[in-house]
């Protein structure tokens, strides 16, 4: 089974139209990592007291095309916290929610601020950015 | 099959917990090795009695990636743990990889290697660690 990382951030059901916070469903096998700040699809980080970054292997990006300056570049999903500096125990929630099958049904919502779902009560945002190929 | 992580914060001061000096954490599935001395993130080794590193694969590098910056994508991210003993890292490695392959059902998958702002390790003899991260450009 396939486990899937769900993330959504938007305002509102309306909000839920783009890549920036709207609706992201990731494969955990292509979670590549997680550190604090928040870091550009470049993978430069900024220093964050209340943010830290996943990165995933980017969905935009194939294979083979053209050689562009991006094409190093990574998807990421940038997860607000409300404490500063202690993401360790969120970065644990996550880990251990990601690996709550067979109990679950391998769809795992991170955070969603519509329904307001979360699996650590110390998330208080998502945004993503997302890398393109050209 | 559980997914294991492992995380490593090198810092011990809790407001330089801000950045990639802080938290990481890495799957297991990008160790690309362990071995003695000390890494550069082009793979070059220095010789150590107290360091051995754990190449990663690079946490924020497209793994197909070929772009304008390709000479980065051939670097790794590293984790260079410093021992308390000298020439200890058998017995490291040896924890580590136990920890790795245990199917206990009372762990959910998160190895906490090294926490300086919370003074904790897996393993006793580590003193410290290091992590050498790479943007993608």
């Amino acid at each position: 089974m396939e486990t899937y990382l769900y993330f959504r951030g938007v305002a509102n059901l309306a909000a839920d139209d783009d890549g920036t916070a709207g609706s992201l469903l990731m494969p955990l096998s292509k979670l590549k990592g997680m550190t604090m700040g928040t870091a550009a699809i470049t993978g430069t980080v900024t220093d964050d007291e209340d943010a830290f970054t996943l990165f995933f292997e980017p969905a935009g990006i194939g294979f083979d095309g053209d050689v562009d300056a991006g094409d190093n570049d990574v998807d990421c999903v940038i997860i607000a916290t409300t404490s500063d500096n202690t993401p360790q125990p969120v970065m644990k929630a996550i880990v251990e929610a990601a690996n709550s099958h067979p109990n679950s049904d391998g769809f795992i919502t991170i955070f969603d601020s519509v329904t307001g779902e979360s699996v650590h009560p110390d998330i208080e945002g998502v945004t993503t950015a997302r890398a393109s190929n050209d | 099959m559980i997914t294991k992580f492992l995380h490593v914060c090198t810092t011990a001061t809790l407001a330089d917990n801000h950045d990639q000096g802080g938290s990481v954490v890495y799957p297991v599935s990008s160790i690309k090795s362990i071995g003695m001395g000390s890494m550069a993130v082009t793979g070059v080794i220095s010789a150590s009695e107290t360091v051995y590193h754990i190449a990663m694969a690079p946490m924020a590098i497209n793994s197909t990636g070929a772009g304008a910056a390709a000479v980065l994508g051939d670097n790794v991210d590293v984790i260079n743990v410093t021992m308390s003993t000298a020439n200890n890292a058998k017995a490291h490695m040896q924890e580590l990889i136990q920890k790795i392959n245990s199917s206990r059902k009372t762990e959910a998958g998160f190895i906490d290697l090294y926490d300086g702002i919370n003074a904790t390790a897996l393993i006793a003899d580590i003193a410290s660690a290091a992590v050498l991260y790479n943007a993608n450009s």
